[in-house]
C-alpha cells in the first residue's frame, strides 16, 4: 500500500493556468498510478478537472482558485475551492440534444463531468464553493494489460 | 496550440498541434473567420497531433461547422485520436460533424464536394 499524497495549488482563474494545472494533474497521476500518460483513466480525470476549472474561471468572482489533489491507492480526488455566488454542479446535466438541426456550442462540460467522474460532491461554506471529484484508477487491470 | 495552414485546391487544411481547449479555442475560431472572409468554404481540421480536447475546443468545432454551413461550406475533422474521438462520441458531435479516420480521405471527400458545388 502506498502512502497517500496530497498537493495544494493556488492559481489565478485564467484558462492558461487551467492548462498548467491539468498538465500537473496528468503527470502526477501517471506517475503515482504507474500508468502511461495516454492511459484512458488519466485522460478522463484530466478532462473532468479541466471542465470543472473552466467552469470556475468563467463564473468565479475570486482572484484565486484553490485546488487540492489527493492520491491514494486506487483513487484520485480533485477538490476545487472558489469564492463567488453559489453554483451546484451536481444538479443533473443532460448532454445537449443531437436531434435538433444544429448542436449547441456549449453546455457539455457538466454533462461530461457527470458521465466520467465516479463521484462528485458539492458543498458551500460561507461564500465559497467546494466541489470534489473522485475517480477510481484500475491499477491492477492496467498492469495486467501491459504484461 | 500551433496551427499550420495548407491548401489542396479549394480545400484549406488546418493542422492543429497541441491541445484544443478553452485557452486555444478562440484563436482557432478567429483563424477560421479570417479564412471565411476570404471565401474559403471547404475546411479540414487535421486533428492528428491534437492530444487533448475539452468542451470549449469541441464547442469551437461546432461553431465553425455552424458558420460554414450557413455559407454552404463544409467542415470536416480527421485523424482524431482515441481520447478526442471519445469526446466527440460522448457529446454526439460525431453525428453532426464529418469525421474521417485519415486526413487524405477527408481531403478527397471535401474536394469531391467542392467540385460538385461549382456552377
Amino acid at each position: 500500500m502506498r502512502e497517500p499524497r496530497k498537493l495544494h495549488l493556488s492559481f489565478e482563474p485564467t484558462f492558461g493556468n487551467v492548462d498548467m494545472v491539468r498538465a500537473a494533474v496528468g503527470g502526477i497521476c501517471s506517475d503515482f498510478f504507474q500508468l502511461g500518460c495516454s492511459a484512458a483513466s488519466v485522460l478522463d480525470f484530466c478532462l473532468i478537472v479541466t471542465e470543472l476549472m473552466n467552469n470556475a474561471v468563467e463564473h468565479t468572482d475570486a482572484g484565486v482558485l484553490d485546488a487540492e489533489i489527493l492520491l491514494s491507492d486506487h483513487e484520485a480526488v480533485f477538490r476545487l475551492i472558489s469564492a463567488g455566488k453559489g453554483f451546484d454542479p451536481t444538479q443533473t446535466a443532460i448532454m445537449p440534444d443531437v436531434g435538433q438541426d444544429e448542436l449547441p456550442e456549449g453546455g457539455y462540460g457538466l454533462a461530461l463531468i457527470q458521465a466520467l467522474a465516479d463521484d462528485m460532491e458539492y458543498e458551500r461554506q460561507e461564500d465559497r464553493n467546494m466541489v470534489t471529484l473522485r475517480k477510481t484508477f484500475p491499477v491492477q487491470a492496467e498492469k495486467e494489460e501491459t504484461e | 496550440m500551433e496551427i499550420k495552414l495548407e491548401m489542396d485546391n479549394e480545400v484549406i487544411i488546418l493542422k492543429l498541434i497541441g491541445s484544443l481547449v478553452a485557452s486555444s479555442a478562440e484563436g482557432l475560431k478567429e483563424q477560421i473567420a479570417k479564412l471565411m472572409e476570404k471565401k474559403y468554404r471547404f475546411i479540414l481540421l487535421d486533428l492528428g497531433k491534437v492530444d487533448f480536447i475539452d468542451s470549449s475546443g469541441l464547442g469551437a468545432c461546432i461553431a465553425i461547422k455552424r458558420d460554414l454551413t450557413a455559407t454552404n461550406g463544409i467542415l470536416a475533422c480527421a485523424a482524431l485520436n482515441e481520447n478526442v474521438r471519445k469526446v466527440f462520441r460522448m457529446t454526439r458531435a460525431d453525428q453532426k460533424i464529418l469525421v474521417f479516420d485519415a486526413r487524405q480521405e477527408a481531403v478527397n471527400a471535401l474536394l469531391e464536394r467542392a467540385r460538385a458545388s461549382r456552377p
